[in-house]
Parts: C-alpha cells; structure tokens; sequence
C-alpha cells in the first residue's frame, strides 16, 4: 500500500510539472505567433484606406443580426445605435424572442413598424415566427423585425439567417456598440478571399465598455474600468484576444468566434445546419462545425481574426453575474466538445483534429480541473504531513511569475499596437491588476468553471440571466 | 470551502520539512528538480521586467514623438503657409526657410515629409503642386527612392506612395518592378501608384500582371479610377482576352460601370465561358449596362443554368426584360415554388415589365394557393 502511495504520489509530482510546463509552451508558443501576427497585420492596416470599400459597388451586402431578449431598457437605442453603422450595403434583422417585456411594442413605436407579408424559406429549423415588421418610414429600410416564440439565442440567429437576404450575415448582441469602422474591416478578408482559399468566417476584439463614455450609441472615451471584477476580465479579454486568438487565426485553427460579433459566410452555415439549440456554448459549436463541413469535403478555407477593438460590451461588475457567465461559458466548452469529440486527436481532421481541439479540450476545459485536483492533492499531503514544500513554494512562485509575465505581454502588446488606454495611469493599474488577479480572482473563476461542471452533470441548461446596467446612463 | 480551510488550520506545519528561511539558507542544497524551477521562475522574472521596460519606453517614444510632431508643426506651419498661398520661390530659397538640422535629423525630417504629405491629401490643384515643388526642393523625392531600394516591403510601400502622391513621374520605371510582387499590399501600392504616375495608359499593368486579383484589389483600382478624368479610363475589352481569369472579371465589371456599351457584343461571347464567376459578372454587367440586346441570351442560357445564375439572370431581366419574356417568366411563375428568391424575382421581373406584365401577376394572384399568394404579394413590396 505504502509503495502504491509513493508511486501515486511521484506521479502526481511530475504530472504536475509536465502539465504545467506543457501549458507555458504552448502559451508562449502562442504569444510569439500573435507578436508576429499583430506586428504584420498593423504594418499592412497602416496602407489601407477602409473607406475606400464604402465607395465600392462590388463591397458585399451584409445582413446584421442581432437577438434580443427582454432588452426593454435599452433596445430603441440599440437599434439606432445599430442603423447607424458606417457601410452602404447592409440590413439589421432584430430578432424579438418571445420577449416577456415590450420590447416589441417599443420598437415598433418607435419606429413605426408594420407588418408585412414577408416569404422565406425555412432552411435552418426554428421556433415558429409570429410576424415581421418593417417601417413605413423609407428612411428606414434597412430595419427589419421579427417576432417569434422563444426559443434562445442560437434559435433566433437560425431565424434572422432565414430571414436575411444577403449572403454574409454579421452575428452580434444587440447591447453590444460596434466601432465606426467595425464591418468595413470585418468585410475585407471576405474581399481578399481567392476561390482557392475561402473565408468562411471573421471574429474582432470584444472589448470591456464599462467606465467608458457613451454617446448616442458611440463609444466617446475609452476608459479602464473603475471596478475591479470588470478591470480584471479588461485584462482576461487582452489576453483571450491578442494573445490567443490572433494566434489560432495564424495558425489557422481557431475554432471560437465571440458570440458577441462575428461574420460569417451564409452559405456554409447553412449547409452546415446553422447554430445548434442544445449547447450554451452555440458560437464555439458553430465554428467548430463550420469547419468540420469543411474538412469533410477537403475544401481550403480559413477563418480569420482581427486585432483591432470592434465591439464593446458590458462586463459583469459584480460576482453574481460573473460566476453565471463562467459557469455558462465551461458548459458551452464542455458541451462542444462532447459533441465534437471524433474530431479530438483525429488525424482526418489535420490541424483542426490534432491541434485545436485536443489543446481546448486540455489546456481551455481541462485546465481548472487539473488546477483543482492539484490544490486538493496538495492539502491532502499537507494534511498527511509529506508536502514537498520546496516543491509547492517554487512551483507557486513560478507559475504566479508566469501569469504576471502572461499578463504583462498581453499589457505589452495592447499597447503597442492599439493603445486604447492612454493615461500613464491606467497603464500602472493595469499592472497592478496583473499582480493581484492570479491570488484574487482566479481561484473564483476556477471554482465557477468547476461549479458549471457539477451543473452540466446535473443537468443545468439554462443561460444563466445577465442583467446589464445598460449603456445609456453612463452619458 | 470552509471544510478545506478548517483542513488546512488543524495541518501541523512545525512538522513540514522546510520553513521559508531554511529555504533560504539552503537554496543549493535543493534538488535539481528544484533549482530548475527557481532558475525558469528567475528569468520570468527578468522577461518581466524587460517587458516593462519596453512598455515605459514606447510610452516615453510615443511621448517625444508627439511633442516633436506638434513642435514641428508649430514651427513650419506659418512657412508652409507662406510657400504654399505666396509667390512661387526658387528652390534654394524653400531650402533656406527650413533650419539645417530639422533636414538633417532623421526624426525632424521624416515628421517634415509626413507633414508635407498630409497637407497634399487635403490639397488639390496648384496648392497641391507648391506642395511637390516643396518636396522635390527639400530632395524627399531621395528619401522616398531610397525607401524603394529597401528589402521591407512596407517601407518599400511606403516610398512608393510618397513618390505617387507627390507625382514624381520620373519614378515609374522604379516602380513598375514591383508590380508581380509577393507580397499583395505592395502590389495594390504599385498599381496605385502607376495609375497616378501615368499619362497615357494608367491600366498598361493590366498586361503584366500574373497575380490574383481579389475583390478587395478591384474595390482599390477602381475607387482610383474614378478619381482619374473620364478620357483617362481605357477601353476594358482589350483584356477580356487576358490569361488571368481575375483581370477579365475586373474588366467586365468595369465595362459595367463605366457603361462602356460598345463592348456589349464581346460580353454576350462570354456568357458561354465555362466559368461560372465569368458569366456571372457578365449577367451583372449587362444589368449596368441596360442593353437589351442581351436578353435573348439571357433567355437561352437559364435552362442550363444552376440557382445562382438562374437568379442573377432574373435581376438583370427586370432591367432589360421585354414581352419577349413573358412567357418565359409566367411559367417560372406557375411552376411549383422551389427555391424563393428564383419565384420571387421572376415576379419582379414580370412586373418590371409594363402593363402586361403586371396584369399577368393579377391573374395569377387570383388563381394562386397561399405559397404563391404570399411570395406575389412579398415581390410587390418595394421594401422587401
């Protein structure tokens, strides 16, 4: 028994080691592609006059659509703010979910809204449709909504790509502010795709606008968050952004495009099967799947990632709503993988088979486990009087090291490339966010996803309700 | 989790090995294992601090940059005023207003040429030509060649646009090198460029270019063309014969845009090309075009087209269509409903027609099952 212990316990030790050290290179790996991805992509930005597109006859048509779900607070100017988007050739299908609220009667108040005799073919399965407005005032004509019987987000997108018209459609929440020139960048690698190469979908940088000054719609002044939990996921999105999924987009293997905002090419959603009801997690799910379609008829395709801030969202200001979002978050993940599983570790699938998905299934969804199961093995000795202090001490201080050095790259890159935070300030909170997050907050964002684990095994389902201050007070 | 803080409370940890200061004390006792660990946590710490010395010193760049920017604007903006609305001066004379080392300085001269740059995108007209002789008078024309000798392509890139926008015409030669480049951003910069050094033929790259040209590239070309005088744009039939496939659907397109109508014959030839983007554009470009010389073609070809083409056919018909296609459209109409789009712009088309047309789509209306019904009445809402 004592020898079987002293195994176990020597194979915890190098686990412990191997994982850790396998986790440092392949973030480091990743880091060093983005460094080089971002320092290309701004050298090449820095020739592009995107207005140009705006001139173009041949710059796509994009139909922009965005759910909404009980947004009574706030939906009248979110569709302004939407209408408002610097293109020419686009639509905004508001997508009304069985709202509880009047979040309908609002809309079509204030915009005038009729209904109108609208025929479509329904190639994405989804709730019933009870109608679909237009305005009578022609100003307007972009604006179509439509109401149905809820039946979640990933349901009412399945709805708006019936209805849409044109064949890129643009997936964003509806509280979400987009930059001035947020499609006419998204739209390019659709423009730079050749027939041997496709595009098949584009993500952006989801930025944090809490603090931030909103003006009609506008981001006005871009601010570091006054509140700590929403300055430390400022943090968690640089990182998530320009160091990991710049990196995957080089590489070609990245498989998650923020359900903030997003464009995709229809065609392939659609003959993919569009986005999947039974997951929280239906943007990963989407991608992952608009891929595998790929792969399984050796079609080139890529899907591409900008650096550049794109969209602004709320983030969660308080604990409540963040262990929602997180617990949400690791169901998705876990979910789609479930789903996905043949294509972990599955040659037929190349990169996308052998690299992204076993690296989400151990680095993104195994990741707390591991960092649990290790915490408990560690009072466990500890509790038996055999910890290897030595080894915890440097193995602690060694890996908070590499979390501030993470962070601290991540703070590099931000600000050589688009300097969104401009006070000296900001810079130095930014730094001292770096130094407490890994002791404050990511134990709680560990227990969170652990916490979405035991649900998803108890099978919890829902969204998880997010409640937003809304940006409009924040004038 | 208070259960697992009580656990760690009742932990005796008198009876741990090691404290912190025997740590310390025996740092080269530790096992190898460890001291690699130190060694790795050593130099994370150093790549720390070297990565805040890289972002104080960017913030301390940008800092002095700016203030060089504003200090150089400040100090040539009444001279750049003076040149540009007074007298035209020799260049020796522009030379003497600016101080020696403000030319000398890489900095200070390089925030001159950006200056001098930005001026002439807001310019046009003799303004913008004081700006060029202010340019050529201070030798930046050097600077930018040089940049072309460069192995950066973006510096390279960036010469090239300096040269363009100053209108050094000298430098074509140069600068038609790079016009199978590698690398795409500076292949458009060479396009670019070439059409707005050239006097004569501004599309001539057309017959030298290899490369792919994507959507986004044909948007580059032609928002600079319309930029250019009309007797400027060339006749785009001459390429429809090019090797590369990208150049003949740019050509098309432009055709269309330009309503070049006399190529109409030559379009209706390639509407039998085998390649579907080909015909396609044709289809659009006949749209532009208005010319309903081509709808008899239209007529003949959608049979044996796939839903893509079948629609675009449908589009370009409600522009040109005639009574000719009537009967066509009404038994697209009648047929059992297959693909919306397809039902919904044959009716457009119908309407789009005259009178008959659309009194054909009343009966129809009166005789249809709800489907039909609902697909008319979607086709006459001009705001679907």
């Amino acid at each position: 028994m004592g020898l079987i212990f002293y195994y176990f316990t020597k194979f915890a030790d190098h686990f412990i080691l191997v994982y850790s050290s396998l986790l440092f290179g392949t973030y480091f790996l990743l880091a060093t592609f983005s460094a080089i991805d971002i320092m290309k992509y701004m050298r090449r930005n820095s020739f592009i006059d995107y207005r140009d597109i705006l001139a173009a006859p041949s710059a796509p048509s994009i139909s922009i659509v965005a759910p909404a779900y009980n947004e009574s607070k706030s939906i009248v100017e979110n569709v302004r703010s939407l209408l408002n988007i610097h293109y020419v050739n686009f639509e905004v299908i508001i997508i009304n979910d069985g709202s509880k609220d009047d979040t309908l009667k609002l809309m079509i108040d204030a915009y005038s809204l009729e209904l109108v005799p609208y025929a479509f073919e329904e190639k994405i399965a989804s709730k019933p449709i009870r109608g679909i407005y237009k305005s009578t005032i022609p100003s307007l004509s972009k604006l179509t909504v439509v109401d149905k019987v809820n039946g979640g987000k990933a349901d009412a997108l399945n709805s708006g790509i019936n209805i849409s018209r044109y064949d890129l459609f643009a997936a964003i929440d509806v509280d979400c502010i987009l930059e001035y020139e947020s499609l006419l960048k998204m739209v390019k690698p659709f423009m730079e795709q050749t027939e041997a190469n496709k595009v098949i979908a584009v993500g952006g940088v989801v930025r944090i606008a809490n603090s931030c000054e909103v003006n009609e719609g506008k981001i006005t002044k871009v601010n570091l968050p006054s509140q700590i939990i929403p300055r430390i996921q400022v943090l968690e999105y640089i990182r998530a952004f320009l160091l990991g999924r710049m990196a995957w987009s080089r590489l070609n293997g990245l498989i998650l495009i923020s359900g903030a905002f997003g464009m995709f090419d229809k065609r392939i959603v659609i003959a993919s099967g569009g986005y999947n009801h039974n997951t929280v997690g239906e943007d990963m799910e989407l991608v992952i799947r608009m891929r595998r379609y790929m792969e399984e008829r050796n079609e080139k395709y890529r899907v591409v990632y900008l650096p550049d801030p794109l969209c602004w969202t709320e983030a969660p200001d308080n604990f409540k709503i963040l262990s929602k979002q997180r617990n949400r978050w690791t169901r998705g993940t876990a979910e789609t993988l479930w789903i996905h599983k043949k294509l972990i570790f599955n040659p037929k699938y190349r990169f996308l088979g052998m690299v992204s998905m076993p690296f989400w299934f151990l680095f993104e969804y195994l990741a707390p486990i591991v960092e649990t199961t290790a915490f408990l093995y560690l009072v466990m000795m500890a509790f038996l009087g055999i910890l290897n202090v030595e080894l915890f001490v440097t193995l602690f201080f060694l890996i908070y090291a590499f979390a501030i050095m993470y962070s601290t790259s991540a703070i590099l890159f931000e600000e050589l490339s688009f300097h969104q935070y401009k006070k000296k300030r900001d810079i130095l909170r930014l730094l001292g966010t770096a130094l407490i997050e890994p002791i404050f907050i990511h134990p709680l964002t560990v227990y969170y996803a652990i916490r979405g684990n035991l649900d998803l095994m108890t099978g919890v389902k829902n969204w998880g309700e997010m409640k937003r201050t809304g940006f409009a007070r924040k004038k | 989790m208070k259960y697992l803080l009580n656990i760690l409370l009742q932990v005796n940890w008198s009876n741990v090995e090691y404290t912190f200061e025997d740590i310390r004390k025996s740092i080269y006792t530790f096992p190898v294992q460890i001291r690699i660990l130190l060694i790795v946590t050593l130099i994370f710490i150093i790549v720390i601090l070297f990565l805040l010395g890289i972002i104080m010193s960017s913030r301390i760049y940008k800092t002095l940059r700016h203030n060089k920017r504003v200090e150089i604007r400040k100090k040539y903006q009444p001279i750049f005023h003076q040149l540009i609305f007074e007298e035209a001066q020799s260049e020796e004379r522009i030379r003497n207003k600016f101080t020696n080392s403000d030319l000398t300085i890489a900095l200070n001269r390089e925030t001159i040429l950006e200056e001098l740059i930005h001026l002439h995108e807001n310019f046009t007209g003799e303004t913008a030509e004081r700006l060029e002789e202010i340019y050529l008078a201070l030798n930046f024309d050097g600077d930018s060649l040089n940049k072309l000798k460069s192995k950066k392509w973006y510096f390279i890139a960036k010469g090239m646009k300096e040269l363009a926008i100053m209108n050094v015409k000298s430098a074509h030669p140069e600068i038609s090198k790079f016009i199978n480049s590698k690398n795409d951003i500076l292949r458009m910069e060479t396009r670019i460029a070439l059409m707005k050094l050239s006097d004569f033929e501004p599309m001539a790259f057309l017959n030298k270019e290899t490369e792919p040209l994507s959507d986004w590239d044909s948007a580059n070309i032609y928002n600079m063309l319309t930029k250019m005088p009309e007797k400027m744009i060339p006749d785009f039939s001459k390429w429809l014969n090019s090797s590369n496939k990208d150049i003949i659907v740019f050509c098309i397109q432009m055709i269309g845009r330009f309503r070049q109508r006399e190529s109409v014959k030559t379009l209706l030839l390639l509407l039998n090309n085998q390649d579907e983007r080909i015909k396609l554009t044709v289809i659009k470009a006949l749209r532009e075009l208005g010319s309903d010389e081509g709808e008899e073609s239209l007529l003949v070809l959608y049979p044996l087209s796939n839903n893509n083409v079948k629609n675009e056919i449908l589009k370009t018909l409600e522009f040109i269509g005639s009574e000719k296609s009537i009967l066509f459209l009404e038994k697209i109409i009648r047929q059992p409903v297959e693909d919306y789009p397809i039902s919904i712009q044959a009716i457009r088309a119908m309407i789009a027609i005259n009178n008959v047309g659309n009194k054909l789509i009343d009966s129809i209306f009166s005789q249809a099952g709800p489907q039909l019904q609902l697909i008319i009445q979607h086709a006459r809402d001009k705001r679907l």
